[in-house]
């Protein structure tokens, strides 16, 4: 599948809803009207075969003036912040000469960056064929955010030809991959792409109410949210049909709890990063605390690392070296366990807990406090310690109010036995904020809650 | 406002019972071996009481403590030997706040 061909099922779908954006419904027709409008005023530019900004969140708007930069071969760097000084930053990584952002009224506001002209040499590996190709700025663990470039097509070919989705909630950032890959799936399978007003789990419940949602892409953080709602016991959920999850590490105690909660809906394990996209899972499989390996992906376990290769991987970083094998796998830095082509991770190589020489996974820590009383939910970080390098400390977020000494011998008491000494949380703390990020992933230490 | 040192400390050992297969019995009072020769506790354990009591000096003052880094101390202190010389140190690092 190319651009092209992903035009021509737009035009075949018609009249069937395409995008709800403000509670508006905008159809295909609509769409692609929208789109030739962009594509006309950026012809009139001259705007084709370059590197553009896109500052843009999700909408119809977003989503014309994004296919339509496709559409004229362009590269595409998204990115959410408008601000002069975040252009400047990304115009020099990307060698971007343009900044666009939609208007409502379909026309679209244009800045000339003049910061530098010189593009990375990465990006002539897409110029040089006429192809079309997206940049995604992914949060590196240290430093400055690194530039993920990627070819359009084998995403396109990928996404584009999976299951259909139906009614689609898009919550997932517009600006990273999982945003990237929901506008895919539910557009090239002629489905609804739904998109909320705010990412709160309360508007989660709205919109699938309102709007029949039948497909959500959510962390497993955000769902636990979702269900702790009083909008989850008042909504009507039972046009949804599947939830694909990802980003993070899923335990069975947390699994088995959603799936009691959103009764017989099918859960769909997912493992993504911006380096190479989105593994979907097996929907089928009787174990969703992993994922079933699509066999078109090459996986391995080196030291414990995860390392991959496959189709939809990137063209490189355009502003560093990425970390290949000789044989060109990526590095992934993930923590997994792979068995007969299951796939299990267990955390960044970056989060593990280095107790006087004893490392701690803290996903597994996490698995084995979610199942005590009155833990809604649960971070477990390394706290730096000048006895013994670090100690394991916990974040809680509680059901009902408790006080902390009560929590932490409740916490011992379960957990004695079952994990060793290095392993058990020194130091514990109660959150009244949900344990999420501003990117709706599980906030790995008290200070990067969103406070949400 | 003032910190009663031996509840502290009283408080945040008995808060290991939990995972300790023997309680740690301080009825010795001040001259309770902690971690010492005389002592079977554990480095992990050690490292557990002064983080309780780093917290619950946290709670009462509203101050950080930090009683875990003694690299600052004369060679040859041991600070954490006994219940008295734990109290000692951390009224000294009470006094420094």
């Amino acid at each position: 599948m190319n651009i092209q061909t992903l035009i021509e099922k737009f035009v075949k779908a018609g009249n069937a809803p395409a995008i709800v954006s403000d509670d508006l419904t905008w159809s295909y027709s609509e769409l692609v009207k929208r789109v030739n409008i962009q594509r006309n005023l950026l012809n009139k530019d001259g705007i084709e075969n370059s590197v553009v900004l896109l500052c843009a969140d999700y909408g119809h708007e977003s989503l014309a003036l994004l296919i339509a930069l496709w559409q004229n071969n362009n590269i595409v760097a998204l990115h959410k912040n408008k601000s002069p000084e975040s252009l400047e930053k990304l115009a020099k990584v990307t060698g971007a000469k343009l900044a666009l952002a939609p208007f409502s009224d379909g026309t679209h506001f244009k800045v000339e960056c003049q910061f530098n002209q010189r593009q990375p040499e990465i990006v002539h590996s897409l110029l040089g064929k006429a192809e079309p190709g997206i940049v995604i700025f992914s949060s590196g663990t240290a430093g400055e955010p690194k530039g993920v470039l990627h070819a359009l097509n084998p995403l396109l070919a990928k996404y584009g030809n999976t299951r259909s989705c139906g009614k689609l909630l898009a919550f997932l950032l517009f600006d990273h991959m999982g945003g990237i890959v929901t506008v895919l799936h539910a557009l090239s399978t002629q489905g609804t792409l739904v998109l909320p007003k705010e990412r709160t789990p309360r508007e989660v419940c709205r919109c699938i109410e309102r709007f029949q949602v039948e497909t959500l892409h959510l962390s497993p953080t955000m769902l636990n949210l979702v269900v702790n709602t009083d909008s989850f016991k008042a909504r009507d959920f039972s046009s949804l049909q599947h939830i694909d999850f990802g980003s993070e590490p899923m335990s069975q105690t947390l699994l088995t709890r959603l799936q009691k909660a959103f009764g017989s809906v099918s859960f769909c394990h997912t493992y993504g990063m911006s380096e190479f996209g989105l593994l979907m899972g097996d929907p089928d499989h009787p174990d969703q605390t992993g994922v079933k390996v699509d066999p078109e992906y090459k996986l391995r376990v080196v030291d414990g690392i995860l390392h991959i290769q496959g189709p939809t991987l990137m063209q490189g970083y355009i502003n560093q070296e990425a970390e290949f094998t000789n044989d060109g796998y990526l590095i992934t830095q993930d923590t997994a366990e792979l068995k007969d082509g299951f796939l299990k991770i267990t955390g960044r190589r970056s989060d593990i807990i280095n107790v006087g020489g004893k490392s701690v996974i803290p996903s597994l820590v996490e698995k084995k406090m979610l199942e005590i009383d009155n833990i809604a939910d649960v971070s477990v970080y390394g706290e730096t310690n000048p006895i013994l390098g670090q100690i394991v400390a916990a974040c809680c977020y509680l059901h009902e109010p408790e006080v902390v000494d009560e929590v932490k011998q409740r916490v011992f008491g379960c957990l004695k036995g079952h994990l060793s000494a290095e392993q058990i949380p020194r130091l514990i703390t109660i959150s009244d904020s949900p344990l999420v990020t501003e990117r709706f992933k599980k906030a790995k230490s008290p200070e990067k809650i969103a406070h949400i | 406002m003032s910190v009663n040192l031996d509840v502290v400390v009283e408080t945040a050992i008995r808060g290991q019972d939990a995972l300790l297969a023997v309680p740690i019995d301080t009825s010795r009072g001040r001259s309770t071996p902690l971690f010492s020769e005389q002592s079977a506790m554990d480095s992990i354990t050690l490292v557990s009481i002064i983080v309780d009591i780093e917290s619950r000096i946290k709670g009462i003052l509203g101050k950080d403590i930090m009683l875990a880094d003694i690299s600052d101390l004369p060679e040859g202190s041991q600070p954490f030997s006994t219940i008295g010389t734990l109290i000692s140190y951390i009224e000294t690092r009470v006094s420094q706040l």
